[in-house]
């Protein structure tokens, strides 16, 4: 080491150090990942699944409605499907919509909001099969979630059925 | 010269030296003789011609005698002017004189006795230098050569080197320099483009878009987690438990939140 550097320590200059882009992730948000989720963040990504699922009922019926349109023009009246019927087509459309996500991506976009993901007990994305089974599960038995509040380990009752987990990501 | 030669030369010189010596104490006698006879010179001291014939001319014998022996001595002296150049030449041609000083004369001791400081002190150096054409000199010295012989590696080392930079005040060289003409050397333009590159604009400007965008989605993430945590916490205590275990493989190992 010269004289020079002795002089000038690096902390004199802190131009002279790298300093890289803040890291996204948060240091917090390291040490929780890969950890079960609990029922608030759970509950929150569901939310916003079933909004999800409002706008593509939403946008099927106008769908709907624009190909009435298109095909009879004349005699055209906005489509009044039962109650009973938009709630069947919706449940439809979240279990479609649940399997697929989980398959694909690992996550419906409500559980990328939220920053969670879903897997088997080894950590990895889930089977089609599973995916199919959990999703309609979820779908008819959704009060399930509320087992993550007594669970030891934070598992819904699906989860506890099919071994799978809710982590964050 | 041989030795033999030279021995039979001083011999013959030593002869020559003989013969006169005798022949000049003949004269002598002869004058002082007539001298005391004629009780006019009393004193014959010198052989000088002219005291000679001032006191040989008080008595007409010593005159009669001092006259042709006045005479002689003028003839021999002329004689002997004549010669005596003539044989010391011959003699000195025939001799190796500085080998003879270099023999008999110690020129140590001569030189010990000389008084130098008085000779340096009558010498007028300033005349001396003043004949001299210093231009010359320096002409023919080869400066190149004198340079090559000089270590100036080693005069630098011996130089303070910090202690003369000690004592520039920098400060006060930097107050006298231009920045501006400085900067006009510089590339600004170049080096601003190697800035810009450096720190990569672009993604930095993507990155801060998506981090304004993330922040939202972050804050609700993590107090999402809070309200995890918080929940579970209130549970645990109505149904008295120490923990939970919400670990898995991915998320190391499986041990108790409390």
């Amino acid at each position: 080491m010269t004289s020079a550097e002795e002089r000038h320590p690096p902390a004199d200059y802190p131009w002279h150090e790298t300093v890289l882009p803040m890291s996204v992730v948060g240091g917090a948000r390291a040490t929780i990942q890969g950890r079960r989720a609990g029922l608030v963040t759970r509950s929150l990504a569901n939310v916003a699944d079933v909004v999800v699922v409002v706008l593509l009922l939403v946008g099927g019926y106008t769908a709907v409605a624009a190909t009435r349109f298109l095909l009879r023009p004349a005699a055209f009246t906005f489509p009044a499907p039962a109650a009973a019927t938009l709630l069947i087509i919706g449940l439809c459309l979240q279990a479609v919509y649940f399997a697929v996500t989980w398959g694909v991506v690992g996550g419906t976009y409500g559980d990328r909001l939220l920053g969670l993901r879903v897997t088997d007990d080894g950590g990895a994305r889930l089977g089609w099969g599973r995916c199919a089974v959990r999703a309609l599960l979820c779908t008819v038995f959704p009060i399930g979630l509320l087992w993550v509040l007594v669970s030891r380990e934070n598992r819904s009752v699906q989860d506890v059925v099919l071994r799978t987990s809710v982590v964050y990501d | 010269m041989t030795l033999d030669r030279r021995r039979a030369v001083a011999d013959a010189a030593d002869g020559a030296l003989a013969i006169v010596a005798v022949a000049g104490a003949l004269v002598r006698y002869a004058v002082d003789t007539a001298a005391r006879n004629s009780h006019v010179l009393p004193r014959l001291a010198s052989l000088g011609p002219v005291p000679v014939a001032r006191r040989v001319l008080g008595g007409t014998v010593a005159r009669a005698l001092a006259h042709p022996a006045t005479a002689a001595v003028r003839a021999l002296a002329a004689v002997a002017d004549e010669l005596v150049p003539e044989v010391t030449r011959a003699v000195l041609a025939r001799l190796d004189v500085p080998g003879l000083v270099r023999e008999f004369v110690d020129v140590d001791r001569l030189a010990a006795m000389l008084d130098v400081e008085a000779v340096v002190a009558r010498v007028d150096l300033d005349a001396v230098i003043a004949r001299v054409d210093l231009d010359a000199v320096i002409d023919k010295v080869d400066i190149a050569r004198v340079i090559d012989r000089v270590d100036l590696d080693a005069v630098v080392a011996r130089v303070d080197l910090d202690g003369a930079v000690d004592r520039v005040d920098l400060d006060r060289a930097v107050d006298r320099v231009d920045v501006d003409r400085v900067i006009a050397r510089t590339d600004l333009a170049g080096l601003a483009r190697y800035v810009v590159q450096e720190i990569d604009l672009p993604g930095l400007l993507r990155a801060s878009t998506g981090t304004v965008t993330n922040e939202m989605v972050r804050s609700v993430r993590d107090q999402g987690v809070d309200a995890d945590r918080a929940v579970e916490r209130i549970v645990d205590r109505l149904l008295r438990r120490q923990g939970r275990r919400t670990g898995t493989i991915e998320g190391g190992t499986d041990h108790d939140q409390r």
